[in-house]
């Protein structure tokens, strides 16, 4: 087997291993907690209504033995089943296919451009050390870093919609259209899908200033990494090799710096996805986006257990497939792990 | 061998300044050095007297914010009033550098053919399959086992040894009239020290190119270099042709360097013995 293959196969197990941890986890957190499961999960009305008492405490087996009760909940959870959220009356996991799409629509393209643009300048930083185009790139990267990002949100959606009227305030459609219909549950994704380019041209402008946002959040928190990764990879012996080699700027700068500095940025590049897929609840909610991050905000706030777990579980998920699409990228750049 | 009349590289009244917190500190002066064409010239000094700095100069990679003075005149030119992009058509083809540790300064994440390539294409104009054709030959040159494999491999799968073998071959790539090696063995294995240096010894040989060779050890010069500059806190102190040299140094430094050599070559003579 190829190695790289082989490799692929030993994260994969052991990711798996991790979300079974996580599902531990979880079930102590609402089994073991002290309090009435079937309180914690049901209305008042319901839990008053014997038979719906009953059916719940059957279908999660509460009056089993808790190992029983464990392998019960692991059942559901493989079958999608993660519960019924108090908030919205409807399966955590149907809530999960609305919110989650509307955040990878605005949380994949901010991250591409953020690192295209946290690289560029990192790069260009690096190579300008404590010259006025480092001090210019560094001194923005710390104004990006230290405002809040609701405030940026604000600042943009004044500036943008209000006074230059360039974006709307808000929303993923405007109220003329009717959503797609849903195939990824990304509005331009799946009006692309649809032929209907009035409705895409519609979602993409409603994705202006929410991916703005938070390209402009991630490059502040990305670019000092990647200045440093390429400080340190400049100061090495192979640089000053390939200085000697009398080899075009552009050569060192792409084949040799570029690559090498890559490998320090493309883990925090990870985590920092992994963050975004769960969520920017400020930025969400003064944008109107109804992303993962104002699902989880409003759980949180009126205790939706199984709404909880179940944006727990997903980010669990998120954590472990990125963590092993790094691992993976890592070993195609760097050829020393993969020989392993 | 003596002298050409016209040196290949002649190093005229070089000084390297470094800034430091507490002013700016001269770390070579006034330094005088000849190479003629074909000729096999040995630097030699202890640890921090200005040998690599020496080195750097003529390269042009001194460290940043250091400032070369005098002349580094070689085909004619120069080298420390070029431009950086004129002298990019000196490095690594005319002129090429041996590092001292070849773990370091072979690039971990490019293969071997890459790193032999890459300048002869730029430098030469040929095209990638000339290239390939040309890297499979250095490795051979330098007695690299299965060259045809070795282009693929990363630096990492190659022993210390056949590291600085394959950056040898790097820096031989564009046919250089003159090679610097700087102690391209300290870094090594006891074991593989001597074959690098057969190796150097015989690259002379065959292919005609200079060569400033950098060492500590005496020993190492003896047995490579045709003329000796001794190097002390950054300058020359004293040069001549090597035997005469480590016959009848001249000067205390060169003596007190031979006595150390003498010294340490005993105490590796008890270790030796004292092993069973
Ligand atoms: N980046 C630097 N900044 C300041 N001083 C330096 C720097 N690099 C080297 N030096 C100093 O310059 C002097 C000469 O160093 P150099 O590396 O040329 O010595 P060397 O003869 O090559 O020694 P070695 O045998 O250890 O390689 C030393 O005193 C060293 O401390
Ligand atoms: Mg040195």
């Amino acid at each position: 087997m190829p190695p790289l293959l082989k490799m692929i196969g030993k994260r994969l197990l052991s990711a798996l291993v991790l979300l079974w941890g996580v599902t531990v986890v979880t079930f102590l957190l609402v089994n073991v907690v002290p309090g009435d499961a079937a309180a914690a999960n049901l209305s008042q009305q319901a839990y008053d209504d014997p038979e719906i008492r009953a059916a719940f405490e059957a279908k999660w087996g509460l009056d089993q033995p808790i190992w029983v009760q464990y392998v019960r909940y692991l059942g559901n959870i493989l079958q999608g089943d993660l519960g019924t959220s108090q908030q919205t009356h409807r399966p955590v996991a149907e809530d999960l296919g609305q919110y989650v799409p509307a955040t990878i629509e605005i949380a994949l393209p901010a991250m591409a451009l953020a690192i295209v643009i946290a690289v560029g300048l990192g790069m260009l930083a690096a190579m300008r050390k404590n010259r006025p185009t480092d001090t210019g790139i560094r001194s923005a990267a710390l104004v990006g870093l230290s405002t809040p990002p609701f405030w940026l949100a604000l600042v943009a959606l004044y500036v943008f919609f209000y006074l230059l009227g360039w974006v709307p305030n808000g929303g993923r459609l405007s109220n003329i259209y009717d959503p797609p219909p849903a195939v990824t549950g990304m509005y331009t994704v799946d009006a692309a899908i649809a032929g209907q380019w009035d409705v895409f041209g519609d979602a993409l402008w409603h994705l202006v200033l929410p991916v703005g946002i938070l390209t402009a959040l991630t490059v502040s928190g990305l670019l000092r990494f990647v200045r440093s990764a390429m400080i340190e990879v400049l100061d090495a012996e192979y640089i000053r090799s390939a200085i000697a080699k009398g080899l075009p700027r552009r050569i060192i700068t792409w084949r040799h710096v570029f690559r090498a500095g890559l490998l320090p940025v493309l883990t925090v590049s990870g985590l920092m996805l992994a963050s975004l897929l769960g969520g920017a609840v400020l930025v969400e909610q003064v944008l109107s986006w109804p992303g993962l991050g104002q699902y989880a905000y409003k759980s949180a706030i009126s205790l939706d257990l199984q709404a909880i777990l179940g944006v727990t579980l997903f980010i669990a998920v998120v954590y472990t497939l990125i963590n092993l699409l790094v691992d993976v990228l890592y070993s195609v750049i760097d050829p020393r792990i993969g020989a392993k | 061998m003596t002298t050409a009349a016209d040196p290949l590289l002649s190093i005229e009244g070089l000084s390297v300044t470094m800034p430091t917190p507490s002013g700016p500190v001269e770390l070579v002066h006034r330094t005088d050095i000849e190479i003629g064409e074909g000729e096999i010239v040995g630097l030699a000094g202890e640890s921090g007297s200005g040998k690599t700095m020496t080195a750097s100069a003529i390269m042009g990679i001194l460290p940043p914010g250091a400032r070369a003075g005098g002349r580094i005149m070689f085909e004619g030119r120069d080298l420390l009033s070029l431009s950086r992009a004129e002298l990019d058509t000196v490095r690594g083809n005319r002129i090429a550098i041996v590092f001292q540790d070849p773990s370091a300064a072979l690039h971990p994440l490019l293969t071997i053919g890459t790193q032999l390539t890459e300048h002869l294409i730029h430098h030469k104009g040929v095209t990638k399959k000339q290239a390939n054709a040309r890297a499979v030959e250095l490795l051979d040159l330098v007695r690299i086992r299965d060259p045809h494999h070795a282009v693929k491999a990363f630096p990492h799968q190659f022993s210390g040894g056949m590291r600085q073998r394959a950056a040898i071959a790097i820096a031989l790539a564009c046919e250089p009239r003159l090679l610097i090696a700087d102690e391209p063995t300290t870094a090594l294995d006891v074991t593989v020290q001597a074959g690098i240096l057969r190796l150097f010894d015989r690259l002379a040989r065959e292919t005609g190119v200079s060569m400033l060779f950098i060492t500590h050890d005496l020993g190492v010069m003896n047995s490579i270099a045709d003329r000796t500059y001794v190097f002390k806190d950054g300058t020359v102190v004293e040069s001549g042709v090597t035997t005469t040299i480590l016959n009848e140094p001249s000067h205390e430094y060169t003596k007190a360097l031979i006595a150390s050599r003498a010294q340490s070559l005993a105490e590796e003579r008890v270790q030796q013995e004292a092993r069973p």
